[in-house]
């Protein structure tokens, strides 16, 4: 399968031929006929899903309208003066964004907009700034909202608000140490991001202000869910009608900019899906072949220590992560994956615990995926806002970003009372 | 491949036009159960069957883009001829297996068409789910053929759309 993703056939395909293929052989050509007549439908139709299409359009109506620009001003009121101050309100600006859209190459590309010819005005090193981005958007799914945690609670069953409550602090952690790395990089080399000057205090209130609406919907959406007064899908509802609100009483959100949303949600959701359909037939075959129960089988029976298990699947989760889409590696691995993982015994968690911990580590590994070589989709996304800067001199100052990654990922690892806490307090 | 293309650009239009009815809807069901303590009767019959003539008319639009979306790092430095040939390769598998996916959701509406079977609140037919998804899944096989056929895919990825980005569409 790996083969044929290699020999250029779009991923869904890769997952479905062998899938295809292993079903006609390992029952009968009819019986894939069968199983193919509900598929399909099957998958199109499954309530819990809609969530995603929901949260995709909701991105992308905030993305039209205008919402990151008064988030990346405000920030950068307060932030701005400090020596790669511009770099650290980029990084605020996408947390802040990250909090009403779910998914990481849009808030890239939406912040990025407005925060890319700001920070090269101010003569910031322009491969410092699109690394920034780059990495600063991958809080768009770290950050609740977040699609990668949706496809993650329904293939493995768990409840989406208590995945999002857990990705919370995390994200958080995220965006901390996002700032410090900017902090750290402009120390060793001023050069890379020269400070703004100083904005007094009054005006700083102001533009603050003016990110009520997100502030708002952030609330009402993320609120409802934890809070459980209404569902995941509900929530997403609500979200999208209060930022085409938001969007179209701030008047920035114009018909064209209304067209462009909804075809870049069809645009999207029609890629999950199909990789949703390819991983599905591909585990047909699968099931009928009883390799994830065999597997699960022996990684209970490994002698090795859990821990260094569940370090070695997410390095490999990274290095996959580094040549394949992400989501599709989720759904493909998951199911092989998951049911091995709840048989280890990592620091005596709960089987629910256990689930939601391992959900933000697998967060973080595809987070990591997203602005690391050779593949990193963000680091592609923000370059075509850039074009002359050439996406190998974004790799190498995004270095420092992977490594405040990697000590994240140590730490999520070490204490899962980072993620657990917010859950526990949420019954 | 032209007039293909813009059928296939209104269809996603409908498509993400369906999911903000969808986010109506429910923000109407919610709001009545509230306020009235009345939701919409078979409110999630009705997302379910929007949500699944949605995805179904977003599929032909993102065949453009799923069938650039491959990795290229194993191939990059083939010959462009290996590489062209490959992709054909991709195309024709795609039109086929968005071909048998419709044949069979076609089956599975004759099934149901002639079962008459309906759900359980609003009454409404199984058939209307799987003839919404018909249409998409038709052209999406449509598009793909023509791709492997002129050997081309047409404009260079739309991701760019799906990241708001102001895509290069002149060039």
């Amino acid at each position: 399968m790996l083969l044929l993703m290699a020999l250029r056939l779009p991923v869904w395909l890769a997952m479905a031929l062998p899938g295809l293929a292993g079903v006609a052989w390992l029952a009968s050509p009819e019986a894939l006929l069968a199983q193919l007549k509900g598929l399909a439908i099957a998958r199109f139709t499954l309530y819990d899903l809609s969530v995603i299409p929901l949260f995709l359009l909701m991105g992308n109506l905030a993305t039209q309208g205008g919402l990151s620009a008064a988030l990346f001003r405000a920030a950068a009121g307060f932030v701005g003066h400090w020596r790669g101050g511009l770099a650290q309100a980029a990084v605020l600006a996408c947390a802040g964004f990250g909090a009403i859209c779910g998914s990481s190459v849009a808030t890239a590309a939406t912040v990025g907009r407005v925060a890319l010819p700001e920070m090269r005005r101010y003569g910031y090193e322009a491969s410092f700034a699109t690394a920034t981005l780059a990495a600063g958007g991958t809080l768009g799914i770290l950050i609740p909202p977040s699609v990668v945690l949706v496809i993650y609670a329904l293939v493995t069953e768990q409840n989406i608000a208590r995945l999002f409550a857990a990705a919370f602090v995390p994200g958080l952690l995220a965006a901390a140490l996002y700032c410090a790395a900017v902090a750290l990089a402009v120390r060793w080399r001023p050069e890379l991001g020269p400070p703004e000057p100083r904005v007094p205090w009054s005006v700083r209130w102001r533009l603050l202000a003016r990110v009520w609406p997100v502030a708002a919907i952030f609330a009402i959406v993320l609120g409802g869910i934890y809070g459980g007064v209404f569902t995941a899908t509900e929530g997403a509802a609500i979200g999208t009608l209060a930022t085409l609100l938001a969007g179209w009483a701030g008047g920035a959100l114009t018909r064209a900019g209304l067209a462009q949303a909804l075809v870049a949600t069809a645009e999207t959701t029609g890629l999950v899906f199909l990789i949703f359909l390819g991983a599905d037939i591909l585990n047909v075959a699968l099931a009928l072949s009883q390799m994830p129960a065999q597997l699960a089988a022996w990684v209970g029976g490994l002698d090795a220590p859990p821990l260094l298990v569940v370090a070695g699947l997410l390095l490999f989760y990274v290095l996959l992560g580094g040549v394949m889409d992400e989501i599709a590696m989720l759904l493909l691995t998951l199911p092989v994956v998951f049911p091995a993982l709840m048989q280890l015994d990592l620091w005596g968690l709960a089987p629910e615990a256990k689930a939601i911990w391992f959900g933000i580590l697998v967060l973080t590994v595809v987070n990591i995926g997203l602005i690391a070589p050779p593949v990193g989709l963000n680091v592609w996304v923000v370059s075509t806002l850039a074009p002359d800067v050439p996406m190998r001199r974004t790799y190498a100052r995004a270095t420092i970003f992977l490594a405040a990654d990697a000590l994240r990922l140590a730490l999520l690892l070490a204490f899962p009372a980072l993620s657990l806490w917010l859950v526990q307090r949420m019954t | 491949m032209k007039v293909l293309r813009a059928l296939a650009r209104i269809m996603a239009l409908a498509g993400g036009a369906l999911f903000a009815l969808v986010a109506v809807l429910t923000t109407v069901s919610i709001l009545g159960r509230w306020l009235a303590a009345r939701p919409v009767t078979g409110d999630v019959e009705l997302v379910q069957l929007g949500m699944a003539a949605g995805i179904a008319l977003c599929l032909p639009w993102c065949q453009f883009a799923a069938s650039q979306l491959v990795v290229d790092v194993f191939t990059a430095r083939s010959p462009e001829r290996v590489r062209r040939g490959l992709d054909r390769a991709g195309r024709v598998a795609a039109a086929l297996l968005f071909a048998l996916l419709a044949w069979r959701v076609a089956a599975a509406w004759q099934d149901q068409h002639a079962s008459g079977e309906s759900s359980i609140l609003l009454g409404l037919p199984l058939a209307w789910t799987s003839a919404a998804m018909l249409p998409g899944l038709v052209l999406a096989s449509l598009i793909a053929a023509l791709q492997a056929w002129q050997g081309d895919a047409g404009e260079p990825p739309e991701l760019l759309h799906a990241s708001g980005a102001s895509a290069p569409e002149a060039s």
